[in-house]
């Protein structure tokens, strides 16, 4: 038999001293003041214990070391008695959230807060590392702009007063299992007055359950399958168009063109959000009468798609049309192109809006057209603090240095919803604010946002973006493009 | 013609799971550990293989060897300093001291190069051989000669070296060897820098042919799992022959029944294995 | 402070279970430790101030438990459990689902019939894999959890046109039914808070409870026999067929019974890689049962909660905005860490540092090699 091995005292005090620095290394390690978040969060004064409850009273600041902010007294509002502790306003949120040590900007640090009654606290659980790791922090950056564009022209306006916007995010990992946990976590424990969504369908699926849960509104813009909206939840609204919509402006176009196409090949990933957007472009390609000659789902997150990529081509299709996600938009072109796939029209619901298309295709990504929430080019005239599609593009690339892709711009969208919101309902309480959702109609440098009673806004269309020597392209509906579709692809041997 | 289409598809593909495969059953045959680093020594060559290219515009082909050579002594070094130090403990323990380095690269890798997909682009990437109506992409082809290339060169190597039979004794009795008078735990340094060296050819090779972020590798430790048990384990042929035909099966799962593919694929590779347990070449000599 | 809560539970409970797994106390002080653990779970909810983490820590570890039959007693490592787990919660979301053509059955009609279905379905499975061993066994098991998703959504069978049609919702989500606030004595109990916390914490008593019994059963002590040499425990008298299939069927099952339980509480089942059927859901069980110690009554439950005390303890840490991002790399180094320097698992450790024998509750320490 074998014994243990025998691990000495200083073997093991090794081992915790390097985790205890790992982690407090990995604690310090990005943030501006390397003092402030630790200390914060781990020297909690036990006597704010009575806000587990639905202690109305806020107007003591639970802890007094965190930030400067929270000496700042904000007026009490009195706790919704449904939701127990929900809608306090927590000026002392700093104490978890030090929204200052992660701001670029300088204007955002809790000193500029000395103008402000308090502030607004609004959390997501957001994927930062995992499979979507890249969209979850375009997401982030959405939020983080809003947030410092808000705050440095004064907050949001609550009954006269201009409250600070906090946000506090959690890393899901691209698990929506977790994405379920922590927004319960950020309702119950970090108090969040509202609630933004996390990125990807299956993530809001999940959240959209506790939102309803808890009865606190969650605006959100990055899941825009209809089985989010068709579980008769009162709490979830989506700033997106919905998922049908995403190819058929794509179809459209098409048939605008000459020559006009006739036959379509539709390949899905077999995701939910993937295969309504798959059906609901069968329907409508086959009402616009066109001949669907192909039409085959593939296992989520397959990059090896030569087997249907050659599949696709015996058939050869005037258009093809894929309904999937980046990885699987640049596998599909680079495989076409080694298998000298030709069709008239390439199109993606995502992927082309995403500048890693281009980045990673280079020439490959020319001529393929993409569904699009958004494009800077759109002519939207918001009435909001970004005001057009231009100016947010140009803000966006000042602050973070590359341009913004939809995934930004609708995640801001939904803080933006949020102020109008707010300011109509004149409280930030869960229950007003839900129902000045439900009443909202307004112009946002994103578009109309407007919610049918499901919570989707089937206001907004959907634009279609073809890259064009390298540039991207909006091409259609006509009277938001910028260009002329180039139709049809030119073969590859003639590129 | 698409029926050929498919089977060179499968089998191209099939050559580049045999390399992936290669050091992943080095490593499981000689030191009995399920080493789940090997997705991230494909992935670090990766970014290795495009920095490169982005910074000089080094070929892919060429900056290979000086890749497999950072990847081995990297390995080397891992097994030497941290892998070695829970060798003897159960496979679990090893399985997940692997699963946590590689999770460790890919979560440092995410940090420093962000999750952008990248692609070494040299002028030939995503072009192909125009045979008639059937397509060739040159850097499969590309990998078919590296990877017929070094497992000549490996079998030749395990077979007619004094090192590569040290490697040998070692997989089939450590405790024999040892009483040889053999470095046990220097072997086990260079047959995992071996096998991070294979890796480091997979990944060079697969940087240019798809479009990659720190997370797009993950898959490859259960392929070339896969691979190395259909394969069968100890052999070093066996590994490119579980290459093929795991990459033909995968070709035609995926033309008739592509959203079930992996169903069909592992059963087959259930029943394969029910049948006959050693894989199709698998031999003892290892152990 | 509030968030603290559940960070104090996990790690009192921590502290708790591995007194009760100490063979330094006597026997009825085991045992009186056991019932304090279990006492100050039952309170945990009225304290707690999410109960969130604590439900996915209990669950999971059911699901550690349940791996824990077959990799930990039976010596066969199994990599597959996650298509049981997700099994389990879409046969009970099958069965409970209000949306047309399901019986909407409550659950606890509906979830023990998930359980015993897919108990059903893992023997079956268990007859033909379990005819490997070692490596070859763990690769047939990941090829099940591989294509379970894949069969869920199969259109033959369960699409719109299918034999059984659309019961695993014809790859569009599933929903459980919304679980209800209960009002007892004039005494509104979310349904959060209670409910689904007792349903978690009475998975982890049932995985307990089971595991248990194998230290004081023929049946275990056959388990065991197998796991330390197949052929003697054969001519010793142990049907190993049927006892490894009970064991498969019996882990199938605890997974299945955690899976269902996680699922009512999300409500919404999708095959997506990011949902049940997850790797991250794989390993996590495995990785348990490592953190506590493999093949003991105890390790899974120190496992999970040392875990999940990690996870909130990174997560509180890591609060300020730009270390966000390295909480993910620093959980990754702290496993290999912990690997590195407790590789037997902390409850071993900590007996070792008695240096009173090795005899757990169960009796059976993890020096078996798979």
């Amino acid at each position: 038999m074998r014994t243990f091995p025998t691990l000495g005292r200083r073997r093991f005090l090794a081992a915790l001293t390097a985790t205890g620095a790992a982690t407090l290394l990995a604690a310090c390690g990005g943030a501006a003041s390397p003092t402030a978040a630790p200390a914060a969060t781990v020297a909690p004064k036990p006597t704010s214990a009575a806000a587990a409850t639905s202690a109305p009273a806020a107007t003591s600041p639970p802890a007094a070391t965190s930030a400067p902010a929270a000496t700042i007294s904000a007026p009490t509002t009195p706790a919704a008695g449904a939701t127990g502790a929900a809608g306090v306003a927590s000026p002392a949120a700093a104490a978890t959230t030090s929204p200052g040590a992660a701001a670029p900007t300088p204007a955002a640090k809790p000193a500029a807060g000395g103008n402000f009654a308090g502030s607004i606290l609004f959390g997501a659980p957001i994927s930062l590392t995992g499979s979507t790791a890249k969209e979850g922090g375009l997401t982030r950056e959405g939020y983080d702009i809003w947030k410092d564009v808000y705050n440095e022209a004064g907050g949001i306006k609550v009954g006269g007063k201009s409250y600070r916007i906090d946000t506090k995010y959690y890393d899901d990992e691209s698990n929506a299992q977790k994405t379920a946990t922590l927004a319960d976590k950020l309702i119950k424990e970090d108090k969040v007055n509202l609630l933004l969504g996390p990125y990807g369908t299956s993530g809001t699926l999940q959240m959209s359950t506790v939102a309803e849960k808890a009865k606190i509104p969650m605006i959100e813009g990055n899941g825009a399958a209809e089985s989010i909206f068709s579980q008769g939840y009162k709490y979830t609204f989506g700033v997106l168009s919905p998922a049908p919509n995403y190819l058929r402006g794509v179809i459209d176009m098409a048939l605008a063109q000459n020559p006009k196409p006739a036959t379509i090949a539709i390949l899905s990933a077999d995701d939910p959000f993937s295969v309504e957007v798959a059906d609901a472009t069968r329907k409508y390609a086959e009402s616009k009468g066109l001949q669907v000659v192909y039409y085959q789902k593939y296992p989520n997150a397959s990059t090896d798609l030569r087997a249907p990529v050659t599949e696709a081509k015996a058939k050869n299709p005037d258009l093809f049309l894929n309904s999937g996600h980046l990885q699987e938009s640049v596998a599909i072109m680079q495989q076409a192109k080694e298998l000298g796939f030709n069709a008239k029209g390439f199109a993606f619901s995502v992927g082309p809006s995403i500048p890693d298309f281009q980045t990673s295709l280079k020439d490959a990504a020319n001529y393929v057209f993409g569904g699009t929430q958004w494009t800077e080019v759109m002519k939207w005239n918001g009435d909001d603090l970004f005001k057009t599609p231009e100016n947010y593009y140009n803000q966006y690339k000042a602050k973070f240095g590359h341009e913004p892709s939809y995934q930004s711009a609708e995640s801001t969208a939904c803080g933006v919803a949020y102020v109008k919101a707010i300011e109509a309902a004149g409280s930030f309480d869960p229950q007003p604010v839900r129902d000045a959702i439900a009443k909202l109609d307004f112009m946002s440098f994103y578009g109309p946002i407007k919610f049918d009673e499901r919570g989707v806004n089937t206001f907004k269309p959907m634009a279609v973006e073809q890259w064009q020597n390298g540039k991207k392209v909006t091409v259609w509906p006509p009277d938001a493009a910028n260009g002329k579709p180039i139709w049809p692809t030119p073969e590859w041997g003639k590129r | 013609m698409d029926f050929l289409q498919h089977v060179l598809n499968g089998l191209l593909q099939g050559f580049m799971l045999g390399l992936v495969g290669l050091g992943f059953s080095m490593v499981w045959g000689i030191l009995n550990i399920i080493n789940l680093t090997h997705a991230a020594f494909i992935m670090v060559a990766a970014y290795a293989t495009y920095f490169a290219w982005m910074g000089t515009g080094a070929d892919p082909f060429v900056t290979l060897p000086f890749t497999m050579a950072a990847l081995f002594a990297a390995g080397y070094l891992l097994q030497r300093y941290v892998i070695n130090r829970v060798l003897q403990s159960s496979i679990l323990t090893t399985f997940l001291l692997t699963f946590g380095l590689e999770a460790l690269l890919v979560n440092l890798a995410l940090q420093l190069f962000t999750a952008d997909i990248r692609q070494t682009k040299p002028p030939y990437a995503n072009e192909s051989l125009v045979l008639g109506a059937l397509r060739l992409p040159y850097t499969q082809i590309g990998a078919v000669a590296v990877a017929l290339g070094l497992t000549i060169a490996l079998y030749a190597f395990l077979d007619h070296s004094k090192t590569g039979s040290s490697i040998r004794a070692v997989g089939q009795d450590r405790i024999a060897a040892r009483l040889m008078g053999i470095d046990i735990t220097r072997t086990y340094a260079l047959t995992y820098g071996i096998g991070a060296a294979l890796a480091a050819a997979a990944g060079a090779l697969l940087s240019t042919t798809n479009g990659f972020a720190p997370t797009s590798f993950g898959v490859y430790n259960v392929l070339a799992f896969s691979v190395v048990v259909l394969g069968g384990l100890g052999s070093v042929p066996g590994a490119l022959v579980g290459g093929l035909a795991f990459g033909l099966i995968y070709e035609f799962a995926s033309v008739y029944a592509l959203p079930q593919r992996d169903v069909i694929v592992f059963a087959v590779l259930i029943l394969v294995l029910v049948v006959r347990p050693t894989g199709l070449f698998g031999r003892e000599w290892y152990r | 402070m509030v968030p603290l809560t559940n960070l104090l539970i996990l790690t009192v409970g921590s502290v708790l279970a591995v007194l009760a797994a100490s063979p330094r106390l006597s026997a009825s002080g085991r045992r009186a430790t056991t019932g304090v653990l279990f006492a100050l779970m039952l309170v945990a909810p009225v304290v707690s101030s999410s109960t969130s983490v604590l439900f996915d820590a209990l669950t999971a570890m059911a699901i550690a438990y349940g791996w824990n039959v077959i990799g930990g007693y039976t010596g066969y490592a199994a990599f597959g459990n996650v298509a049981y787990l997700g099994l389990g919660a879409f046969v009970a979301a099958g069965f409970m689902s209000r949306q047309p053509g399901h019986p909407a059955l409550p659950w606890f009609v509906g979830i023990p019939l998930a359980v015993v279905i897919v108990s059903a379905v893992g023997a079956l499975v268990g007859l033909a894999v379990l005819r490997l061993r070692g490596h070859y066994f763990s690769i047939a098991t990941l090829g099940v959890a591989v294509a379970m998703p894949e069969l869920i959504q199969w259109d033959l069978l369960f699409g719109r046109e299918g034999l059984i049609p659309n019961f695993f919702g014809g790859g569009l989500p599933l929903n459980f039914p919304l679980a209800s606030d209960v009002t007892i004595v004039g005494v509104e109990l979310s349904a959060d808070r209670y409910l689904l916390y007792y349903l978690g914490l009475a998975t982890a008593l049932i995985g307990w409870g089971v595991t248990f019994m194998l230290g004081r059963t023929k049946f275990g002590y056959g388990l065991i026999a197998i796991r330390e040499n197949e052929e003697a425990a054969e001519v010793m008298g142990v049907n190993t067929t049927v006892a490894k299939s009970v064991a498969y069927a019996l882990s199938a099952g605890l997974a299945a019974l955690g899976g269902a339980v996680v699922g009512y509480r999300l409500t919404n089942m999708t095959t997506e890689a990011e949902a049940l059927f997850s790797t991250a859901n794989n390993l996590q069980m495995i990785i348990i049962c490592l953190i506590g110690g493999i093949g003991t009554l105890w390790g899974p439950w120190v496992g999970a909660f040392v875990l999940f005390a990690l996870q909130e303890l990174i997560r509180l840490i890591a609060s300020g905005d730009a270390v966000l991002r390295w909480q993910a790399t620093a959980f990754s180094l702290l496993i290999v860490l912990v690997v590195l320097f407790l590789p037997e698992g902390v409850l071993a450790y900590v007996q070792s540092r008695t240096r009173a024998g090795l005899r757990v509750l169960s009796g059976r320490p993890a020096y078996h090699r798979v």
